[in-house]
């Protein structure tokens, strides 16, 4: 419990309620899509119909990159990074580094493969630099429009970045206000909502679920704005005062880049043995491998590895490209251990959520989607208080659209995918449906009156969330069964997932609440 | 938001509103960035000799959010204004120094 004055209790209040009010639309897209996006992969691999092997960069790939880096031109064969995408198959980019005339920044430039790593085809090719051509592929677009949604709304960089680290911020003084706020923090823990008064009712729904939500909103609000201005406003800035605005200089300082250098021509050691040494040390199989300075003296290997059992945080494992020798563990930033290392890699874990696995995951998910409610509920109540004045009653179905119109855009564009697959331009079509929806969705808000906003709005939802597994399946996508035998449940679960939203919000649709009620176990049917 | 109060604190005057606006906005947005870059001339590098640099990344939010709340709480708007300007200045130094010496180099 924290005691403040008065005065100070009433600008805490101001703050609280007047940031969400400006930004908490906004605030809620973000988490909204930054919920979703935990899912990522599964995500990706659902929109897939799953992978095409369990562990992509497992599968031996030494004998095709040596065949595969004759075939590119000579100057992107420095350095080569190697992963496996959500179809299961392996991406080799093959790389040199140049100044792109767009952006006028130092970037990787190179052609990109997608590898079949049971048969070593090559399943498409494509030439970019580094910041256009990852995730470029048909299958990659529904994740990777959601990810761009989350990490700067679709804006041009870096003001979908300024913009996105600006709404950590106000995250952050939501969170913190709301912390200073409340009086009694233990008993806001576990205060059950009265059925009194519609009003009484919502505010305490909002108080219990910010309460719980309260240290994650803080995490997520303070790890978002990291990631949003680190690159974005940090580095640059860094870079100035120590470096003399020279950006590559701060990255390689950072990333414990060697100085030496040693251009003379080596054969490459075998990556295949490489990757199964560095799996033995980490206890994982490889998720992202490095080489630099490919069949030359100097050359280095990173192999990258997510945590193992009882880890927070992955490893990286460091071994001469030369002879295969394995130099040790190396830490994500400079070439020792220190304490910036620690802070540094404890970020992502505590953003994303991956390092428990699925069920860390969903534990995220779930957390965000409270921090949705927090935001919609808020807004709704500092709406409730001043119904009478028409341009706030305005507001109010503005709310509602929004609310409801996000999902609807995410999971009108998802059917568009499936529509769209192995058809046309998938990246353009999510984009697409995303905006064809959501206009949709606005056009309802103006044309319906508000008392049925709410229930056409979860109706509508709740059809295209259960219509999205038939859409998928009607259309080509993997069936169960096969789906199964291939060991990719995750295509079932998240069709599953999908089905049960849609029931969820039909029967918000039908005012039946979002899930059964017991009436012996409920205060309601006990008073 | 479990506002049942004004929107506007009661009592105070439309200056010192004014003020604490001024303060806790533009000018605690630039204090934080200026002390984010001068923090690299002060922070100490490490073992590693990165922690002069990703101690300022990673803790801008933290800055940002410490420097608002204390001109928001602080009973006197202006005497908040007077720290973070003072903190903006001296973190402010190392980086004109940084950018007069890059801009000489360029010419």
């Amino acid at each position: 419990m924290i005691k403040l004055s008065q005065e100070r209790t009433r600008r805490l209040i101001a703050v609280h309620g007047w940031s969400a009010v400006i930004c908490g639309l906004f605030l809620y897209v973000v988490v909204l899509t930054g919920a979703v996006a935990v899912l990522v992969h599964e995500i990706g691999a659902w929109s897939v119909g799953g992978s095409k092997v369990a562990e992509p960069m497992a599968a031996p790939v030494d004998a095709t990159l040596r065949e595969l880096i004759e075939t590119v031109p000579e100057a992107q064969r420095e350095d080569v990074s190697l992963f496996g995408n959500a179809a299961g198959e392996i991406v080799a980019y093959f790389h040199t580094h140049q100044q792109n005339p767009a952006s006028g920044n130092m970037e990787d430039f190179g052609t990109l493969m997608d590898i079949d790593p049971r048969s070593g085809e090559v399943l498409r090719s494509r030439e970019d630099y580094g910041s256009e051509v990852f995730n470029a592929g048909p299958g990659d677009a529904l994740d990777r429009f959601i990810v761009d949604l989350h990490v700067n709304l679709h804006l041009p960089e870096p003001w979908g970045l300024y913009a996105t680290g600006i709404l950590g911020l106000v995250m952050l003084v939501a969170a913190i206000s709301g912390l200073l706020i409340h009086r009694h923090l233990i008993k806001d823990a576990f205060v059950a909502p009265r059925p009194t008064g519609a009003l009484l009712e919502k505010k305490d729904r909002h108080v219990l679920a910010g309460t719980w939500g309260l240290v994650f909103g803080f995490v997520l609000a303070f790890t978002g704005s990291f990631f949003s201005f680190a690159t974005a406003l940090g580095l640059p800035l860094v870079a100035i005062t120590a470096f003399g605005g020279d950006q590559v200089a701060a990255l390689e300082t950072l990333s414990g880049t060697p100085e030496a250098s040693d251009p003379a021509p080596v054969p490459m050691a075998n990556l295949d043995a490489i990757h199964a040494r560095s799996a033995a040390e980490a206890g994982s199989v490889p998720q992202f491998t490095s080489v630099s300075h490919w069949g030359r003296a100097d050359s280095q290997v990173l192999v990258f590895h997510a945590p193992s059992e009882g880890e927070l945080t992955g490893t990286t494992n460091l071994f001469d490209g030369a002879t295969g020798e394995f130099l040790g563990v190396k830490p994500s930033l400079g070439t020792v251990p220190s304490a910036g290392t620690v802070a540094f890699d404890l970020m992502g874990p505590l953003h994303f959520g991956h390092f428990a696995g699925l069920l860390s995951k969903i534990v995220w998910v779930c957390l965000g989607l409270a921090m949705c409610y927090v935001t919609i509920t808020g807004l709704q109540l500092w709406l409730q208080r001043r119904e009478e004045d028409p341009l706030w009653r305005r507001l109010a179905s503005s709310v509602e659209v929004v609310a409801y119109g996000t999902p609807i855009g995410l999971a009108g564009a998802a059917h568009v995918f499936f529509l769209s697959y192995g058809r046309a331009d998938t990246h353009y079509w999510v984009a697409s449906g995303f905006i064809g929806f959501s206009l949709l969705t606005i056009a309802l808000g103006l044309l319906l009156p508000r008392a049925a906003l709410h229930r056409t709005l979860a109706g509508f939802l709740g059809a295209l969330f259960v219509l999205l597994p038939f859409t998928r399946m009607l259309l080509g996508g993997t069936p169960w069964a096969e789906a199964l035998a291939g060991g990719n449940g995750v295509v079932v679960a998240m069709d599953c997932v999908m089905v049960l939203s849609g029931v969820i919000c039909c029967r918000v649709a039908a005012g039946l609440g979002w899930m059964p009620r017991f009436a012996a176990l409920t205060p309601r049917a006990a008073t | 938001m479990s506002a049942n109060t004004p929107d506007t604190p009661a009592g105070q005057g439309r200056g010192p509103l004014l003020a604490r606006w001024i303060v806790a906005g533009p000018l605690v947005l630039v204090a934080s960035i200026l002390v984010m870059a001068g923090m690299t001339a002060w922070f100490p590098e490490g073992a590693a000799g990165i922690n002069h640099l990703a101690f300022p990344i990673l803790l801008f939010p933290a800055i940002w959010a410490l420097l608002f709340f204390y001109a928001l709480l602080d009973a006197r708007p202006w005497r908040a204004g007077a720290v973070i300007l003072a903190l903006a200045v001296a973190n402010g130094v190392p980086v004109v120094s940084a950018v007069q010496t890059m801009m000489q180099g360029a010419g």
